[in-house]
C-alpha cells in the first residue's frame, strides 16, 4: 500500500526579511507519523515551522507547500489553521485582557463552524475543558486567567497542549515544546500528546534535544542543516546525531 | 449667547463667575484647550436655555437628574443634599466654560456626605434644541470614604449644549471615587463638562471616566492636590463615526509627597477625533511628589485621528516622574497568534481591542460596576442593544469549574 502523503514541502525558498533561510528544502511527512526535524541551531528550524503556518515575517520566494494536495502558500493562517495545521509556539505571546477560556472557544466554535457543526455554548464548552484540564495537570483557574498571561515556561506549554486537544488538527507542528520543562511538565506534555496519536494524525516535531523523543515514539527522522534537509533516517539516527553531531553528516 | 448672559439677574456665585469669564472670554479657536474641539457653533447659535418647574423631588434609591434638573433622591442618613443658589467656586480654573456653566447655572445640586456612603446618579437628557447649565458639587469631609457612579443617557434628546460638572472638596484623608460613564448616541448635541476638584491632605481621589460612543463630548478636569494627597486618573474613550471626544486637564501638586497616575486609553474608529491633552505641574512646594502619566491610542482605520498631549511642568528637584504616549496599531505577534488557531483577522482585531479596554475597568474594585462597564463598552463596540454573554463575564466558567 503506498504512503499517504498529508504534507509535501516542494523545493522551497524562504526568507526572513533580507536573509535567505530556507534554500531548496524538500520535506514530505506521511499520515499518522511522527516526523521529527532536528538540526544545529540557525539551521531553519523555526523559520520552517513559521513558513507552514504563514507568520507574517516569513517570504516564499519559490517552491509550494502542498497539504492534502492543494497548495497552502496564498492561504491566510487561519484558513491554514481551519483546514486542519496547528502549530505549539515556542514562545506563545501573552494576551493580557483576552480571557483563556473565551479565547479557546471563539476559536473551537470558529472550526465547528468551519466543519458545519453546531457551536458550543459556554457551559458545553467548560464541561469538556475541564476533564482536559485535569488530565493535563493545570488548575481550573488558568482557563480564567489572561492567556498566557504570566504563566511560567511549563504552564504555557500545557496551555498550547490543551488548545491542540481541544481544537483536534489533523497535522500538528511542535516547535521546542520541550524547550524550558521540568520533568513533570515534560510527561505531562508528552502524555496529551500521545493521547492524540491515532494513526491518521500526523506530527512534526522540531527540537533541539533528544529528551522529548523518550516520551513520543518518532517514526522518521529528518536532519535539516543550512535550509535543507540534508539526512533522513529511521529513530536509530538520533543516537547517530548524539554520538557524532550535526558536523560529521553528509548530504544524502 | 452673549445676550442670554446681559439679560440675566444673577446671584453672587454667578457675578463672579460671570466676572472671571468677562476677564478672559469665552474660548475662540486659538484658545489651547479648544484647539480639537469646535465650539463655534455653539457661541453663535441664540439658545433656548431649558426651563424647570420648582424643585419637587421624590425619594429613590439612586439620584435622578432630568435635563439638569434633580427628579429624585435618596432619603439617606449619611447624605445632606440642598440646592444653594451661592457656592464658592475656583478662582482661577483654565477653562472659561466652566465660568460660564456657573453663570448659567441657577441653581447648584450640593451633595454633602456625612458618613461613607456609595451613590448612583443617573443623569438622563430629553430635551431638544436646548441649552442645559446646571452644576453639581460634592463635599466629602475629613476621614470619610465614598464612591459616586456617574451614569449618562441621553438617547431621547436632539441638538442639545449641555454646560455642567462638578466642585469636589476632598477632605484631610478622605477618598472619593468617582466613576463616570459617559455613552452618547447623539451627534448633533455638544457636552461640555468642566470640573474642579480640591484634594486636601492626604486624601485620595480615584477618577474612571468611560466615553464610549458616537457624540461630541469635552471633560476639562483641573484638580489641586496638598500635602501626601493622590489623584488616580483613569480615562478610557471609544470613540466611532464622526465623533469628537477627549479630556483636557491640569493636575497640580500643590503639596510635598503628592502623588499622581493618569493614565489614558483611547480606541478610535471610523472618522472619530480624540482628544487627550493633558498637563501635571509639579509646583515649588510640591518636594517628594510622584507623577506617572501615559496615554496610548489605537487608530482602527485611516480617517480616526488622536490629538495627544501628555505634559508635565516640574518646577523642583525632588521629585519622580514619568510620561508617554503612543498612537498605533495593534500588535501583531498578538494577531498572528489569534489567527493561527483559526479565529478570522476581524475577530482577532476585536478580540483585542477588548482586551486593551479591559485593563481600565478591570482597575474598578466594585465587580458590579466592572461588569456594568464591560457591558457598557462591548454593547458600545458591537452595537449592540444587549449582550446576552459578554467576553468578560466569568460567571459560568466559576459555576461550572466548581462542579464536582
Amino acid at each position: 500500500m503506498s504512503k499517504k502523503i498529508v504534507l509535501d514541502i516542494k523545493d522551497l525558498y524562504a526568507s526572513i526579511g533580507e536573509k535567505d533561510i530556507l534554500k531548496g528544502l524538500n520535506l514530505q511527512i506521511e499520515e499518522g507519523k511522527v516526523h521529527v526535524i532536528m538540526g544545529p541551531n540557525g539551521a531553519g528550524k523555526s523559520t520552517l515551522s513559521k513558513t507552514i503556518v504563514g507568520h507574517y515575517d516569513t517570504n516564499i520566494k519559490s517552491g509550494d507547500i502542498l497539504y492534502k494536495d492543494e497548495s497552502i502558500i496564498d492561504l491566510t493562517p487561519e484558513e491554514r489553521a481551519l483546514r486542519g495545521i496547528f502549530m505549539s509556539f515556542q514562545n506563545p505571546v501573552e494576551i493580557p485582557g483576552v480571557n483563556n477560556a473565551y479565547f479557546l472557544r471563539t476559536a473551537l466554535n470558529t472550526k465547528r463552524r468551519y466543519e458545519g457543526a453546531d457551536e458550543l455554548n459556554a457551559a458545553e464548552f467548560l464541561r469538556e475543558v475541564k476533564k482536559l484540564l485535569k488530565e493535563l495537570g493545570m488548575k481550573p483557574e488558568m482557563i480564567q486567567r489572561s492567556l498566557n498571561q504570566g504563566f511560567s515556561g511549563g504552564e504555557k506549554k500545557r496551555n498550547e497542549i490543551l488548545q491542540m486537544m481541544v481544537l483536534k488538527p489533523d497535522f500538528i507542528i511542535l516547535d521546542e515544546i520541550d524547550s524550558g520543562l521540568d520533568i513533570d511538565a515534560l510527561r505531562d506534555v508528552s502524555e496529551g500528546i500521545n493521547k492524540m496519536k491515532d494513526g491518521k494524525r500526523s506530527f512534526l516535531v522540531i527540537t533541539h534535544y533528544s529528551r522529548i523523543l523518550d516520551y513520543i515514539k518518532p517514526d522518521i527522522i529528518h536532519v535539516l542543516k543550512d535550509g535543507k534537509i540534508v539526512k533522513t533516517g529511521d529513530p536509530s539516527l538520533v543516537q547517530e546525531l548524539e554520538k557524532s553531531g550535526y558536523e560529521t553528516l553528509e548530504e544524502k | 449667547m452673549q445676550s442670554l448672559i446681559k439679560n440675566k439677574k444673577l446671584n453672587k456665585t454667578q457675578q463672579t463667575a460671570l466676572e472671571k469669564l468677562e476677564t478672559i472670554g469665552l474660548p475662540t479657536k486659538k484658545t489651547e484647550e479648544y484647539r480639537y474641539f469646535d465650539i463655534s457653533d455653539i457661541k453663535e447659535k441664540e439658545w433656548d436655555i431649558v426651563k424647570h418647574s420648582d424643585i419637587n423631588t421624590t425619594s429613590s434609591k439612586e439620584f435622578t437628574i432630568i435635563d439638569g434638573k434633580i427628579e429624585s433622591y435618596p432619603n439617606d442618613i449619611n447624605l445632606d443634599i440642598s440646592f444653594d443658589e451661592e457656592i464658592d467656586i475656583d478662582k482661577n480654573h483654565f477653562d472659561p466654560m466652566y465660568y460660564l456653566g456657573h453663570t448659567m447655572s441657577e441653581k447648584n445640586i450640593h451633595i454633602k456626605f456625612k458618613n461613607d456612603c456609595i451613590i448612583v446618579i443617573r443623569q438622563i437628557f430629553t430635551a431638544q434644541n436646548k441649552m442645559i447649565p446646571y452644576r453639581i458639587s460634592f463635599d466629602i469631609p475629613n476621614n470619610i470614604n465614598v464612591r459616586i457612579t456617574d451614569l449618562f443617557e441621553d438617547m431621547h434628546s436632539q441638538d442639545i449644549f449641555v454646560n455642567s460638572g462638578y466642585d469636589i472638596t476632598i477632605g484631610k484623608n478622605a477618598v472619593c471615587t468617582l466613576i463616570q460613564e459617559k455613552t452618547t448616541y447623539n451627534n448633533n448635541s455638544k457636552f461640555i463638562f468642566s470640573h474642579y476638584a480640591k484634594v486636601n491632605d492626604g486624601g485620595i481621589f480615584n477618577l474612571h471616566t468611560f466615553d464610549f460612543g458616537e457624540g461630541k463630548s469635552l471633560q476639562l478636569i483641573k484638580a489641586e492636590i496638598e500635602d501626601n494627597a493622590h489623584i488616580n486618573s483613569y480615562h478610557l474613550l471609544f470613540a466611532k463615526d464622526n465623533s469628537n471626544i477627549g479630556t483636557v486637564s491640569k493636575i497640580i501638586h500643590n503639596g510635598k509627597n503628592s502623588k499622581s497616575i493618569q493614565k489614558s486609553k483611547n480606541i478610535l474608529q471610523d472618522k472619530a477625533k480624540g482628544i487627550f491633552d493633558a498637563l501635571i505641574n509639579i509646583k515649588n512646594s510640591g518636594k517628594g511628589s510622584a507623577t506617572h502619566q501615559n496615554s496610548q491610542a489605537i487608530l482602527l482605520n485611516d480617517g480616526a485621528m488622536m490629538a495627544s498631549k501628555p505634559q508635565l511642568e516640574i518646577y523642583i528637584d525632588d521629585v519622580e516622574a514619568s510620561h508617554g504616549s503612543t498612537i498605533g496599531e495593534l500588535d501583531k505577534d498578538q494577531m498572528f497568534y489569534l489567527q493561527s488557531r483559526g479565529i478570522s483577522q476581524q475577530e482577532a482585531k476585536k478580540l483585542l481591542i477588548l482586551a486593551f479596554a479591559n485593563e481600565m475597568i478591570d482597575v474598578i474594585e466594585d465587580k458590579n460596576t466592572q461588569n456594568f462597564l464591560h457591558q457598557s463598552f462591548e454593547k458600545s463596540y458591537y452595537n449592540k442593544a444587549q449582550m446576552e454573554c459578554i467576553l468578560t463575564c466569568h460567571n459560568c466558567e466559576d459555576m461550572i469549574l466548581k462542579e464536582k
